[in-house]
């Protein structure tokens, strides 16, 4: 973090997001917005976002509270409807989803982690796990293999039969994680992963994410305000007043 | 999503353990109630079945034991016994009459009747070929009024001695007794009367052309199958006691549905940051009501399982405390309970299912 984030202020330009129809974009936003509210109450959460994720990366978009980037993510992650635009995401067309397939695209294709954990209280570390590999249709027995290995292999093997209130935040962030990788989705979305958490724990699960691209080739896009995750990012993009804008420490091309 | 649903109801042991209390409470409520319906009905018609007739033949507008009266002069026998197709030919004669029992006055219904195969239903103490002078009373009467065989008991000024005791003759507000045919118009003064002619059929005969035949010969009687005197005599009650059940049950059941509700939606309420976190990765809106209609099917059956063995000790206790409680336990009524429970459930669970809808799976992404 020897860079200091100089903003290059300015849209994503529409030469500077990749084909969509190029096989290695997962993600592709074309003049995306997101209006709340109707006449002068009206406010403009996300302003013509354009934007391009290629398999594989790692985008970090960095920014203030209240710029715009958890209903970027709710956006690209399905979970509303753009005012104006179209979101394409693993080769979907999100706005021609019926909510059921919609619901479907978010289970098989999409991995969430949210700022505060979200576990479900009443379940165990495993179970928290095995319920979205239900959701996916998983026999039981394989349902609880699988939630076994992944926590096994995300440190949290002592901690299988543990409810989400006897975890620390970091181990929650974990269970979380693995609860996003459960149905191997190509993209996992992040949003404040490590808003919650301390200094330490932060940096753990901000090297899990880095690893998961490198190793298994997941595509990534967090929504933070934390710099330190800046390094470890294929590429950090800005938003301000729901305008996504390039950050000069890391691009695509460096 | 069973484990979710069970996870999320178990968490909160006390409220759940307070919704299968009411559900079961609600469960025994309606079961006694059908029973004491199917037990009335059952009984109500016991004897009138026992009876060994075709036809009943009374007086032109009477229709049943208890609400008419029927007054005929016992020289029709001969009449009805010209009639083509008429077999045999009986008597009956029967009244609801105030006797004394150890200084107390009580009620029982008396029957005299001159075919011994017409008599008490089954005999379970005693003897059934009763004399004058003697008296046959139902289990139920002897139990509530703690009268053994060999006791007396005084209708009309006269001493009785009662020689056995049947069962299949409780009526609930009354019971059958049975007399000798003589012995009866003496305690009811019919001399020459008899209220009905029990009429059995040649064996080629045909029920409607005899009861016409019957009619044509005396206008002035009026003709039931069996089957239809036994309609009629459970219809007079029953139009009234009947609909007063049904209220009773429709209470019942809806406040089960009631209780199973307010578990469920309070626990949707609760439980709703998390709904939304399962629609915002993934789970779909059906799944969802799913889990709602899961957990307040549990706690049905839950409360059903518990319900039903505790109605059948709830109406064993009762029978043995109030004889006369003519309450009676089937699996039919059991199994239209299950019916009815899963039907509430998942009635109840519509409530929070329009809640669940609403849920908006942002709330994932608040704190």
């Amino acid at each position: 973090m020897s860079k200091t984030v100089q903003s290059r202020v300015g849209e994503i330009t529409q030469s500077s997001v990749l084909s969509p129809q190029s096989s290695s974009v997962l993600i592709h936003l074309q003049d995306v917005s997101k209006i709340y509210g109707t006449g002068e109450t009206a406010v403009r959460a996300v302003d013509r976002v354009s934007l391009s994720v290629q398999t594989g990366e790692l985008v970090l978009i960095l920014g203030p509270s209240g710029a715009g980037k958890t209903t970027l993510l709710a956006l690209i992650g399905g979970l509303l409807h753009p005012t104006s635009g179209t979101i394409q995401v693993a080769g979907a067309e999100l706005h021609t989803l019926s909510p059921s397939a919609l619901s479907r695209f978010r289970l098989q294709q999409i991995g969430f982690v949210f700022q505060f954990f979200q576990l479900l209280s009443a379940l165990t570390a495993r179970e928290n796990v095995e319920v979205v590999l239900r959701l996916g249709g998983s026999a039981p027995k394989a349902a609880r293999q699988r939630a076994e290995e992944l926590l096994v292999r995300l440190g949290l093997g002592a901690r299988l039969t543990h409810l989400p209130a006897e975890l620390s935040g970091g181990e929650k962030q974990r269970v979380a994680l693995a609860r996003a990788l459960a149905l191997h989705p190509p993209l996992l979305i992040a949003d404040e992963p490590t808003g919650s958490l301390d200094s330490r724990s932060g940096e753990e699960v901000i090297r899990l994410l880095r690893q998961l691209v490198d190793e298994e080739h997941h595509t990534v896009l967090i929504a933070s305000h934390d710099q330190r995750i800046a390094p470890v990012a294929s590429r950090v993009l800005r938003c301000e007043d729901g305008r996504l804008v390039e950050g000069c420490l890391k691009t695509s091309d460096q | 999503m069973f484990l979710l649903a069970r996870k999320n109801l178990l968490v909160h042991t006390g409220r759940f353990l307070l919704a299968i209390a009411g559900i079961t409470s609600s469960v025994v409520l309606v079961l006694l109630l059908m029973g004491l319906y199917a037990g009335w009905r059952e009984n109500m018609s016991a004897y009138l079945r026992h009876v060994h007739a075709d036809l009943w033949v009374g007086q032109k507008g009477a229709s049943d034991l208890f609400h008419t009266l029927s007054l005929l002069p016992a020289i029709g026998e001969q009449l009805l016994r010209q009639v083509e197709g008429v077999g045999e030919v009986s008597s009956f004669v029967g009244r609801l009459m105030t006797c004394e029992v150890r200084g107390q006055q009580r009620h029982t219904f008396i029957v005299g009747v001159d075919d011994a195969e017409n008599g008490a239903v089954e005999i379970v103490a005693g003897r059934g070929d009763v004399h004058d002078g003697e008296i046959v009373i139902d289990q139920v009467f002897a139990r509530k009024e703690g009268i053994q065989l060999g006791d007396t008991l005084t209708v009309a000024g006269q001493a009785l001695a009662v020689i056995g005791i049947a069962r299949g003759g409780n009526c609930f507000l009354y019971q059958y007794a049975f007399v000798t045919l003589t012995q009866a118009r003496r305690l009811f003064g019919l001399d020459g009367i008899v209220n009905y002619f029990l009429v059995r059929l040649s064996p080629t005969a045909s029920t409607a052309e005899v009861v016409s035949r019957i009619e044509n010969a005396t206008p002035l009687v009026s003709v039931f199958s069996k089957d239809q005197f036994i309609a009629n005599n459970l219809s007079l009650t029953g139009d009234n006691f009947l609909p007063i059940l049904r209220v009773l049950e429709v209470i019942g059941l809806l406040v089960g549905t009631v209780v199973i509700g307010l578990t469920i939606y309070t626990l949707t309420v609760e439980h709703g940051p998390e709904y939304g976190v399962l629609k915002a990765v993934g789970a779909s809106d059906r799944t969802l009501y799913w889990t709602a209609a899961l957990q307040a099917l549990t706690c049905g059956l839950l409360g059903w399982l518990l319900g039903v063995p505790l109605s059948w000790g709830v109406v064993t206790l009762a029978q043995y405390f109030v004889p006369q409680f003519p309450a009676a336990s089937s699996p039919r009524h059991a199994l239209w309970m299950l019916g009815c429970t899963v039907g509430m459930s998942l009635i109840a669970a519509s409530l929070p299912a329009r809640r669940i809808a609403r849920i908006d799976p942002l709330l994932a992404f608040k704190g």
